[in-house]
């Protein structure tokens, strides 16, 4: 399970803002592509999210968390969320939670039990 | 289909390298998710069920190929009331088309909704509120959970005791138990119109169970001699329920029910025929008795004959050839020899289940088969019992059905649920047992099998006559794999395509078989979605207030290190936001189970040193999985799969 590549830190990023909506259509789409009408390219979304973001669209981070190997933890949420700010810190934190959680548990079945470093062994 | 028995190669290919270190495991889990959402779901004939809302991928085109567990539900819930008979055969009537031409299928979820909100057991309670479906119930969320669904309510119909009498029901209720009441009434008992015409059992209803205990002598409350007035405080006992509920219990009280001074006699059903080439009449039945008759030393002498037929006794009260030809045929409809009405009426289908079952009991005694006698319990039962069951002269038109005899041929057709498992293991003992015949191929086994194609004769037996069934064997508490495994040899004619006439066995065979694989995958593909979600950056959709809108859905996407981006847009409702948090909290609650299944599988899978084709792939995985249920749901202590792996 080499492909887990980076456990040092986690971090979570919850942005807000306007895009244009990308939609592709199955017709033009390879018939190995299971993938139905109308799905949203969530790849150039993410891409755009991460930095190449063009210039129409306005992005804002709500909230970002860093948690450090050995725990140590960073906290960023914006002043001003505005009507649902509430809502959007609660899902920031709920999604940090999960986060955690779920590499805390998918490691410890992979690494120990699936792969082949055991403790000791290498 | 060679293709396809690469494509489980493949599988197992991908499986083995994602264990494997610096092996490329991202892109092998990319290509499993293919082969699971695509292949799988293709191959076995049901969409992958979306665990989480917005982003699920394949729904797929093939989706007609559901229709045969629409047609399971539409007569569970026929029998069951919850549409009408009018409904009914406008489905039947339209049934190849109703995908397409889904108006047909309104009635049927209106009555899937029905029952769904008078379902009080605890998988379907759990279901709905895993997987809200909100105000409105739709023909996507039910499809979704067909085959849970269809498995739930055939309880209500099953005559093979895994109906649990209720903790509290009350008379005139209506419930699934009031329905499924009314329905057994029917069947057993239909001596008049006003029970036929009764959606739910109520207390207009009592002086039949009052009849009915009077002939078989069923332990019901109230007694047989209650009092007008007495009625209203009438109830229905759990000994009357659990006897109405199984099958062998009622022909249990049959035996004992005849009047005492013709107890313990031989019983038979006989009746005259006329057959021709196409054209078969059966002349009115009766129920005949006379002292068991000696058996010679070489136990070869007939048990029933022209002479005894003639002489025996006529039991006069002629509800007891009624329920006694019911019982029959509802013991044969329950070991897949019959697929007719089980109405009273002894016509050619119930003529020809009698001499099918007689047959093919015999044939396995002539050729040596020994399996009959490991069961303790049918020590008695010979080669002899089978010879002497069914006495018949074709050229006379004359048949004698001994129905002991006949009911313990048919017995060795049901497992009791000491001897059956629920996990599994007697469907992959059938199919390995098929994989060692030298005709048999996997990819033989696929075809016959996923294309259900040559099973369609059984299902048009319905719209023929509304009231015929086909028997969708249930496994709760018994299981009918003794009987699939003494008719091995038809269903490997069947599977090479040397028979073509589809029994009823085959039909249950092939049924079981597609059931189990469904659950497995089912469970399997869920699981294959959280990896997809936690591994693989699929986003968490969450479902938008107004779909049609062109605007973006709140959504996280999880990486492969586990770093996680939200994105909310701006327009996002307070509503839209709890919607997805509510979403990531029932993934965050089941995620560990899930990815313990599939990790689980897709070990257990590379381990595999013969793969096999898609019928036994989907067999083995479904047995891993159930093999380890009841575990899986514990929370702590954590599972061991090293464990299991040594026993895959």
């Amino acid at each position: 399970m080499s492909f887990i590549k980076d456990l040092v830190t986690l971090d979570v990023v919850t942005v807000t803002g306007s895009m244009k909506v990308k939609v592709t259509d199955k017709e033009h789409r390879s018939t190995h592509d299971v993938k139905p009408k109308s799905v949203i390219d969530f790849d150039e979304l993410f891409t755009r999210i991460e930095g190449e973001v063009d210039g129409k669209a306005k992005l804002s981070i709500v909230a970002a968390t860093r948690i450090n190997i050995d725990k140590d933890t960073y906290n960023f949420v914006a002043n001003d969320l505005g009507e649902v700010g509430k809502e959007l810190a609660e899902l920031h934190f709920k999604s940090v939670d999960m986060a955690s959680k779920a590499r805390a548990e998918i490691v410890a079945r992979l690494l120990p039990k699936f792969g082949r470093k055991e403790p000791g062994n290498s | 289909m060679s293709e396809d028995l690469s494509k489980v190669s493949k599988f197992k290919q991908h499986c083995d390298q994602i264990f494997q270190e610096d092996a490329g495991g991202k892109s092998s889990l990319e290509e499993l998710e293919r082969l699971v959402e695509r292949d799988m779901a293709n191959t076995y004939r049901i969409p992958v069920s979306p665990i989480l809302p917005g982003n699920s991928s394949i729904i797929s085109d093939k989706q007609n190929q559901l229709r045969g567990l629409w047609h399971q539900l539409t007569q569970h819930l026929v029998d069951l009331r919850y549409i009408s008979e009018q409904e009914f055969l406008a489905y039947q009537g339209h049934k190849k088309q109703i995908l397409e031409q889904r108006e047909f299928l309104i009635p049927v979820i209106k009555g899937v909704d029905k029952y769904l909100r008078q379902e009080t057991a605890a998988d379907i309670r759990e279901l709905l509120n895993s997987y809200d479906p909100g105000p409105f119930l739709t023909q996507f969320w039910v499809e979704q959970h067909l085959a849970s669904i269809a498995e739930a309510i055939a309880k209500y119909t099953s005559f093979d005791g895994s109906l649990a009498p209720p903790d509290d029901y009350e008379i005139g209720e209506d419930s699934c138990y009031g329905r499924s009441l009314a329905f057994r009434m029917r069947v057993i008992f239909a001596m008049d119109e006003a029970l036929d015409d009764a959606d739910i059992f109520d207390r207009s209803m009592i002086k039949y169970t009052i009849s009915l205990d009077n002939i078989l002598k069923l332990g019901s409350n109230p007694a047989p001699n209650i009092e007008a007035d007495e009625l209203k405080e009438a109830t229905i006992s759990s000994e009357f329920w659990a006897q109405v509920c199984d099958l062998d219990e009622l022909f249990e009280a049959f035996f004992s029910a005849v009047p005492e001074t013709i107890q313990d006699k031989a019983y038979a059903i006989t009746y005259k025929f006329q057959k021709n080439e196409d054209q078969f009449t059966a002349l009115d039945y009766e129920l005949v008795y006379m002292d068991r008759p000696a058996v010679n030393n070489s136990g070869n002498s007939p048990k029933w004959t022209i002479g005894r037929i003639n002489r025996a006794e006529r039991l006069k009260a002629g509800i007891y050839a009624n329920i006694a030809c019911r019982l029959l045929q509802l013991k044969l409809w329950q070991t897949s020899f019959y697929l007719g009405a089980i109405d009273g009426d002894w016509g050619k289908m119930s003529h020809e289940a009698v001499l099918d079952a007689y047959n093919l009991e015999l044939s396995l005694w002539e050729k040596g088969d020994k399996a009959h006698v490991r069961k303790k319990k049918f020590q008695k039962y010979s080669k002899r019992t089978v010879k002497r069951s069914v006495f018949h002269k074709d050229k006379k038109g004359i048949i004698a059905i001994d129905l002991e005899d006949m009911h313990q041929i048919l017995q060795n057709y049901v497992s009791t649920v000491e001897e059956s498992s629920a996990a599994g293991e007697n469907e992959a003992a059938i199919i390995e047992e098929l994989r060692t015949k030298a005709q048999v191929s996997d990819e033989k086994i696929d075809r016959a099998i996923l294309t259900e194609k040559s099973l369609n004769k059984c299902y048009d037996a319905a719209s023929g006559s509304p009231k015929r069934r086909v028997s969708y064997v249930s496994m709760k508490n018994k299981s009918f794999f003794n009987g699939l495994i003494r008719g091995i040899g038809k269903i490997v004619s069947w599977i090479i395509g040397a028979f073509k006439k589809v029994l009823g066995l085959i039909f249950s065979f092939a049924k079981a078989i597609i059931d189990r694989i469904r659950k497995g995958f089912q469970l399997f593909a869920k699981g294959f979605r959280y990896l997809s979600h936690l591994l693989l950056g699929r986003p968490i959709v969450a479902p938008k207030a107004n779909p049609q809108e062109n605007t973006l859905p709140v959504f996280t996407r999880f990486q492969l290190d586990f770093d996680a981006i939200n994105f909310v847009p701006q327009s996002a409702s307070t509503a839209e936001i709890k919607a997805h948090m509510a979403a990531l909290d029932m993934m965050r609650k089941s995620m560990i189970f899930f990815i313990d299944v599939v990790l689980f599988v897709i070990k257990a899978i590379s381990r595999l040193m013969k793969p096999g084709g898609w019928v036994s792939l989907g067999i083995m995985i479904f047995r891993w999985l159930f093999r380890r249920m009841g575990e899986l749901f514990r929370e702590e202590p954590q599972h061991e799969w090293s464990d299991d792996l040594e026993m895959a």
